[in-house]
């Protein structure tokens, strides 16, 4: 989550949001945490999805959750979206091994003007 | 099977139906080239935002597990 401070300090144009099931308190105390070490800001809107509405509309929850009072819990994954709100990457995690770095999630917003 | 064990069978089965919700729709993860969905959520600072209000930048959507 650190890491994406990064692509917002480099990047002028870009929004970044995160999306999961953490709280907005919990959020905000993860983003204080973060900014806590005076490289700035966390630059990410750290999104609260309560039924997991957005996870199910994006096709993401996680099926290994499934039945547990975590249920609704999504695979990690990152898309990234042009100007007009079109995809043109996407990394969805099935693997740990599989997680999407910053290199790559700078590489696809360089991709493309 | 016999009758009773028949019975209990087809309660038990028309129950499952009833709690199941209506039409849960499936959804895939947006392709490449798709428009992503629209949302709309709260931030850490209690704000609401959309995805559509970020047209005219690119986006980058990250999707995690949580620290819950």
């Amino acid at each position: 989550m650190a890491g994406l401070r990064s692509i917002a300090h480099a990047f002028d144009d870009v929004r970044i949001f995160g999306i999961s099931l953490d709280r907005p308190q919990q959020s905000h105390d993860l983003a204080s945490k973060i900014a806590k070490d005076g490289r700035g800001p966390l630059g990410v809107a750290l999104l609260f999805d309560p039924r997991s509405a957005t996870i199910d509309r994006y096709g993401l929850r996680d099926p290994d959750y499934a039945g547990q009072d975590t249920d609704g819990v999504p695979r990690p994954a990152v898309f990234v979206l042009d100007q007009q709100g079109r995809v043109r990457w996407e990394k969805i995690e099935t693997d740990y091994r599989e997680r999407a770095t910053n290199e790559e999630i700078a590489a696809a917003l360089d991709s493309f003007d | 099977m016999n009758r009773s064990l028949r019975a209990t069978v087809a309660l038990a089965a028309l129950s499952l139906a009833a709690a199941l919700p209506a039409a849960t729709i499936r959804h895939d993860p947006p392709a490449i080239g798709a428009v992503a969905p629209d949302f709309k959520l709260v931030d850490q600072n209690g704000k609401a935002e959309t995805l559509s209000a970020a047209r005219g930048k690119k986006v980058v959507l990250v999707f995690y597990r949580g620290y819950w």
